[in-house]
């Protein structure tokens, strides 16, 4: 009975770490997928003309990783105009949104940034927003590109030899 | 039997914080590996507390008249 114990002890601590490793891939997909989003955006005021709540909901079809539901939802309230502005229905999407993302503060610190887009702003202006925005997610999922191995070897390694200090003060 | 039990136990643990600290250090986070070791030192202590203890009792039973 003792050894299944510690058994299911370690198999816990072990699954913990496993379980950080998959938030942590998790969190590069949405920000790749939060990349390709923006420059589908982008693309689509460039050269359609598009305006920005038809150019969300068009975006949010071809999205990975659940990131459709955000610009789905921040679309659609500014089509309905549910809110008086871009910064408070942005802020309250992503509110509403963050239990489907595995997206840490500094992320939504960043992502924050899009509702403060102008509407009254020109295309190019708009056009810079967004490519400083591109830049900034490209330069988190670098960093967590070039730290990805470490990360998952020091989550996994945590998670196996910590359930081993565990097992070993138990018995 | 209990005695070598003690000893395994204690060097599985002292393998185990030492990767852990090798693991942490090696991942850039020098101040946790720093706080991993000393807990670890301070539970190894108290583990091996008791036996120091019974240790030095042997000695004075020796010693004392």
């Amino acid at each position: 009975m003792k050894m299944i114990g510690l058994m299911m002890i370690f198999a816990g601590c072990a699954s913990c770490g496993c379980l950080l490793v998959t938030q942590y891939k998790k969190r590069l997909a949405e920000i790749f997928a939060l990349i390709d989003a923006f420059e589908q955006i982008k693309g689509d005021i460039d050269y359609r003309l598009t305006p920005l709540p038809e150019a969300c909901i068009h975006v949010s079809k071809g999205c990975k990783a659940d990131i459709g539901h955000l610009f789905q939802n921040f679309g659609e309230m500014l089509e309905n105009k549910t809110s008086m502005d871009i910064e408070s229905s942005w802020q309250q999407v992503l509110r509403r949104e963050k239990y489907r993302y595995h997206l840490t503060k500094s992320d939504y610190d960043i992502l924050e940034t899009f509702g403060e887009m102008r509407s009254y702003n020109d295309k190019l202006m708009q056009k810079k927003e967004l490519e400083w925005l591109i830049d900034k997610l490209r330069s988190v999922s670098e960093e967590l590109q070039k730290e990805e191995e470490k990360t998952q070897k020091l989550y996994t390694g945590i998670g196996i030899l910590g359930g081993a200090c565990i097992c070993i003060l138990l018995i | 039997m209990e005695q070598i039990l003690a000893i395994t136990q204690l060097g599985g643990l002292a393998l185990a914080i030492g990767l852990i600290v090798t693991l942490v250090k090696k991942s850039g986070y020098d101040t946790a590996a720093t706080i991993i070791s000393i807990i670890g030192t301070i539970t190894m202590l108290i583990i091996a507390a008791e036996y120091i203890k019974e240790f030095f009792e042997v000695i004075q039973t020796m010693l004392v008249f």
